[in-house]
């Protein structure tokens, strides 16, 4: 998944942490992080590719701010890891239930 | 293949709190075919990692949008323009939030023919630092070597960081 992959890097989930604070202009992030030119570029190019940061020019600065399409990306496949427990967990319970009949019938 | 003699290492040069980087490169191709591959914006797309606008000629202006969102805005005066020989512009930036006190540099192609191809003199003087100038060149001049030769290109982040730890990490002493 293309959102757990850009937050694997150290580095840019500590820049999209900054972002997630408050929105950020470029110099901000420049300032956090003694990084070459290109290396805070590729950075917050991965973060946009995978929804998490989006960008808005005002002037000559760029704004970077959170974009929730990403963040409801994770938020879906959690549920969906969820919805897999719950279900092991049903069954389960299923699995506890047949064996206790099972043992009742058999003592009876 | 690339030409195995241009995985040399650029020379960053220091003297009078500023850098030059200078890069040498043999090219597979007549030097007519390279100023082609630098000059014309299509042709530069293909290669660099940006888009170029050029107003060609002496006194003309060549500006390079590149970076996420065209962060990086270069732009200069053309100062020399002798096709297929020489090709010299001011390659700066003016202050934003990359670069808040901006830059300013001069960027010079010289092309050489010779029996098989072109010899390239990259130099690039007035550094104020080399945070990642030295990387990123090596790496354009992979990639323009790699287009000439329609060959895959290398992908610019991959190989960036592969370089980096060649060359070293200079900033000029505040004046």
């Amino acid at each position: 998944m293309n959102t757990f992959a850009a937050l694997a890097d150290p580095t840019r989930l500590r820049i999209f942490e900054l972002i997630a604070e408050g929105e950020k202009t470029v110099g901000e992030i420049v300032d956090q992080f003694s990084f070459t030119p290109p290396t805070i570029s590729q950075h917050l190019k991965v973060l946009k590719q995978a929804n998490l940061v989006k960008v808005r020019a005002e002037g000559q600065r760029r704004i970077y701010t959170m974009d929730e399409a990403g963040l409801q990306e994770l938020e879906m496949w959690l549920n969906q890891q969820r919805l897999h427990w719950h279900r092991q967990l049903d069954s389960l319970e299923n699995y506890l239930n047949e064996t206790a009949k099972t043992k009742r019938s058999k003592g009876a | 293949m690339p030409n195995e003699t241009n995985d040399h290492a650029g020379r960053v040069d220091i003297e009078d709190n500023e850098a030059t980087l200078t890069f040498t490169r043999f090219l597979n191709h007549a030097p007519e075919r390279v100023w082609e591959a630098l000059t014309s914006p299509q042709e530069f797309s293909a290669w660099y990692t940006g888009r170029s606008v050029i107003d060609p000629g002496e006194g003309g202006s060549f500006e390079i949008f590149t970076g996420e969102g065209e962060m990086f805005h270069w732009k200069g005066e053309i100062l020399v323009w002798q096709p297929p020989t020489l090709f010299e512009y001011e390659h700066n930036i003016e202050p934003c939030d990359a670069f808040p006190s901006g830059v300013e540099t001069v960027v010079r192609w010289a092309l050489e023919a010779q029996a098989q191809g072109t010899h390239l003199t990259f130099t690039q003087t007035r550094l104020k630092s080399n945070f990642g100038f030295a990387p990123a060149t090596h790496v354009f001049l992979e990639r323009l070597e790699s287009h000439l030769d329609k060959q895959p290109l290398p992908d610019f982040w991959q190989r960036f960081q592969a370089v980096a730890k060649r060359y070293p990490v200079w900033r000029a002493k505040a004046e």
